[in-house]
């Protein structure tokens, strides 16, 4: 994965043309120390009313955050609705915003996962036919043991790694098919036909791992 | 679940990943503006969890998209400035005006969507009923900035719930069903809200840190037991 050399590096605002049709492109936005620290800085002059940046910074984010919804919602127009309200949000929330808590890109996702979260569990978005093949299955824990973060976060991402994989296998499936999928309890319930309460006991035990897992390694 | 690992944790971490159902995730969600525990413990799944989103797709938005926010920038920013020319905002002029350009957005962003879901804020309510002896709790259920779609008044002695509606709107072939929701456990019914007002029985385990919710549900009610609509308002107890 490397840096895309025609992205923005702050001082192109439209520079990333927003061309439908593309193949979806991995690029470890939320990870890399300078892109970090333009998101910050991006999200504190959006804190004082500073339209310019508001701009660069959906140029920045807003592939990813679509990413993020597009995956859960799995209608396009129905993300794209999404997304601008989760900018609305960023802008009307910019000023509870602080680098120290989380960084912007991990603040901005924690927003609309949220968002669409919401909207799925409201029932109001229906997945498109067609908008994803069913059997085009992504197994997240490869997909997150292949990934090469770099920067900050790459003990963080290597002990999260090291810690999921110590979840029996397919608790772990349920808890990456509800952070990336948006999935239900009901929903893993009905895939992995079982009981809703047993889906229920997984994922409190798999959380109860890692936070475990996580406090070893961390401190 | 075991000692070590308390309902709040499970909650918040549950509320994260997203699992929650649709009434819990709603009274989650009111409980995190008044409890600072719950929001630590969303902060602390949330940065447990942060690195993955390092493994995510990017889709470019169309350009439709930015146009949309572009405008409701424009259109907002245009009220902020006519509220400012306003006298009422003649004295500290551009920080209220400021001020006033977010509360506006506020506004514009959950009119700008047919998306937008339910606000949980909380109004407190300034109930001039008989308060008599008893602790008296009341919520004023809505949907965020509006006025009151519902008052709820509790007796905690009594156990009397008096439910008046003051602005709720049913969709034409449905009810609205009022729940009293204390998770993990299940939420229960309390009735249908009517157009007028009603007394019920607050259910067992019910007290002052019930969240009660509305959902949207088949004439007649839930059929399962279960909210199965959205839920339309939401609110929590306060003292009186």
């Amino acid at each position: 994965m490397t840096r895309d050399a025609a992205r923005p590096d702050g001082t192109d605002p439209m520079g990333l043309g927003h061309t439908d049709g593309q193949p979806p492109r991995r690029r470890d936005l939320f990870v890399l120390a300078t892109d970090r620290a333009d998101l910050n800085a991006l999200l504190v002059a959006v804190a004082a009313n500073d339209g310019d940046a508001f701009r660069r910074l959906y140029d920045l984010a807003a592939p990813k955050l679509l990413g993020t919804i597009l995956r859960m919602l799995k209608n396009r127009p129905v993300a794209e609705e999404v997304l601008q309200d989760v900018f609305l949000r960023i802008w009307q929330n910019a000023r509870s915003f602080s680098p120290q808590a989380a960084p912007a890109g991990a603040w901005m996702n924690a927003i609309a996962r949220n968002r669409a979260i919401d909207v799925l569990r409201q029932g109001r978005s229906a997945p498109l036919a067609g908008a994803t093949s069913v059997d085009e299955e992504v197994d997240w824990f490869e997909r997150i043991a292949e990934d090469r973060n770099r920067g900050d976060d790459m003990m963080d991402a290597a002990s999260l790694r090291h810690c999921l994989g110590s979840i029996d296998p397919q608790a772990r499936s349920c808890v990456l098919l509800a952070y990336y999928e948006g999935y239900s309890r009901e929903e893993i319930a009905r895939r992995y036909d079982r009981p809703v309460n047993t889906i229920k006991t997984w994922l409190h035990r798999s959380l109860l791992t890692l936070r475990t897992c996580l406090e070893g390694d961390g401190a | 679940m075991s000692d070590d690992f308390d309902d709040l944790d499970a909650l918040a971490g549950e509320y994260v990943l997203g699992t929650l159902d649709v009434v819990e995730r709603v009274a989650f969600a009111a409980r995190l503006d008044e409890d600072p525990d719950a929001r630590s413990a969303v902060a602390a799944w949330e940065r447990r969890l942060a690195s993955l989103a390092a493994a995510g797709d990017e889709v470019a938005p169309s350009a439709a998209t930015w146009t949309r926010i572009a405008a409701s920038l424009r259109a907002v920013a245009g009220e902020a400035v006519d509220a400012a020319k306003s006298a009422a905002w003649t004295q500290n002029g551009p920080q209220r005006a400021m001020i006033a350009s977010r509360n506006r957005w506020r506004a514009a962003a959950a009119a700008s969507t047919m998306l937008a879901v339910v606000a949980l804020a909380l109004a407190v309510a300034g109930s001039h009923l008989d308060v008599g002896r008893h602790p008296i709790l009341v919520a004023a259920v809505n949907r965020g900035g509006d006025k009151p779609a519902l008052m709820i008044r509790v007796d905690l002695v009594t156990r009397r719930v008096t439910v008046r509606p003051v602005a709720t709107t049913t969709p034409s072939g449905h009810s609205l069903e009022l729940w009293a929701v204390n998770a993990p456990a299940a939420p229960r019914s309390l009735g249908l809200v009517g157009t007028t007002p009603a007394d019920l029985t607050m259910p067992a385990g019910a007290g002052a840190d019930t969240t009660f919710a509305v959902s949207v549900e088949p004439e007649g009610g839930s059929k399962t037991g279960k909210p199965t609509g959205p839920v339309v308002y939401a609110g929590q107890l306060v003292e009186d």
